[in-house]
């Protein structure tokens, strides 16, 4: 055979094979892509009800009730908060109370172990009938950190347990995971795409606590 | 030769996947650290005459803060010593998060009633501006500047 032919079977096969290793390489960063958008919709899907829920805690809470019950804030753990919010804006209807937790235990099927079951839980205050809502989007990480000073630096929390009464400000550090690892070779083992989110809040009505 | 241009195409698209991920994710971050300045700020009493008042001011808005003084009183040397909205005025630090550090500043001023836009005379309307850079986005060679603001009303308090 001569060299002429050798030399282009040569180029032709290396060209073949950066063709494919492109190929692949195109491929791995649209699903990273399309993995981070995924995690990113249901990151806001969460943030949306939060953004909702923790800057409006003790609203329409009348001053009476307020007294009887204590604090607007009921418990401040590291990933479990509960308070009362009267959604209905109806004086006459005793607050309810809202729960946010994240439970210990990966939701059916998961496929990624890491995720954990996030609660939203509303209980009428009038017929104390629970409402939950579990949410399997991925959530791994559920962070609280309780402030009683506002504005001080982040890593000047309150030593836990707190004392629910002095809670100024709320930190909250959220993270997801996607379901399916990502493989750039196919012999690595993965890693799962995520995507974290954290906020300071300052609800309002816990500065007249 | 042709290879080459799509490899190269191939290349600047990956990039861009990944600028756009990263882009994303740190912005989600910029918007997180603007509001919570602009709801603390919110927290905070409209004037430093109208802290713990008995009643409100007799001038409105002539008794407020003069355009000129807008800021931090004496002795607020620090953001949790702060107690009207304007003592954001002038304010700057720098916020370590677990994206990386963000610079923060924030300036207030006074704005007219009709157009919203900046005065220089008393007003009931004061308005917070909070900028956030960070040193991973970036245009044109510079960190790019994320402005937050938000208009507050003496009377809507």
């Amino acid at each position: 055979m001569n060299l002429g032919l050798i030399t282009s079977y040569i180029i032709a096969a290396l060209l073949l094979l950066s063709i494919l290793a492109m190929n692949l390489n195109v491929q791995n960063s649209s699903a990273e892509l399309t993995i981070t958008q995924m995690t990113k919709n249901r990151l806001i899907n969460i943030t949306t009800m939060l953004n909702d829920d923790l800057p409006n805690m003790g609203y329409d809470v009348d001053k009476s009730s307020q007294e009887s019950m204590g604090s607007i804030l009921l418990d401040a753990d590291d990933n479990r908060i509960e308070f009362y919010r009267n959604i209905q804006s109806d004086l006459t209807k005793d607050p309810d109370r809202v729960i946010w937790e994240l439970l210990d235990e990966s939701p059916p099927n998961a496929n990624n172990l890491n995720v954990k079951t996030l609660i939203r839980v509303v209980i009428d205050g009038n017929t104390g009938v629970p409402d939950t809502t579990h949410i399997r989007s991925g959530v791994t990480h559920f962070e609280l950190r309780y402030y009683n000073t506002v504005g001080s630096i982040l890593t000047d929390n309150m030593p836990s347990p707190v004392t629910i009464g002095d809670v100024k400000q709320i930190h909250l550090r959220l993270e997801l995971q996607a379901d399916e690892k990502l493989y750039n070779r196919a012999s690595s083992d993965g890693r799962y795409v995520r995507s974290v989110w954290e906020k300071r809040y300052t609800p309002p009505n816990l500065q007249f606590n | 030769m042709i290879f080459s241009i799509i490899l190269m195409n191939a290349n600047y698209m990956i990039q861009r996947n990944t600028t756009m991920q990263i882009q994303g994710e740190l912005e989600q971050e910029v918007i997180s650290l603007g509001q919570e300045i602009i709801e603390e700020a919110r927290s905070k009493s409209f004037d430093q005459v109208t802290i713990n008042a008995a009643a409100p001011p007799v001038n409105i808005p002539g008794d407020f803060t003069a355009p000129g003084n807008l800021g931090p009183d004496a002795g607020e040397t620090q953001r949790t010593l702060f107690n009207d909205f304007d003592d954001y005025n002038g304010w700057e630090e720098i916020v370590t998060t677990s994206h990386g550090d963000f610079s923060l500043r924030s300036e207030v001023f006074y704005v007219d009633p009709n157009t919203f836009e900046q005065t220089l005379t008393r007003s009931t309307f004061k308005k917070i501006v909070v900028t956030v850079e960070s040193e991973y986005l970036r245009s044109g060679g510079e960190p790019r500047q994320y402005r937050l603001e938000f208009i507050r009303n003496y009377y809507a308090d």
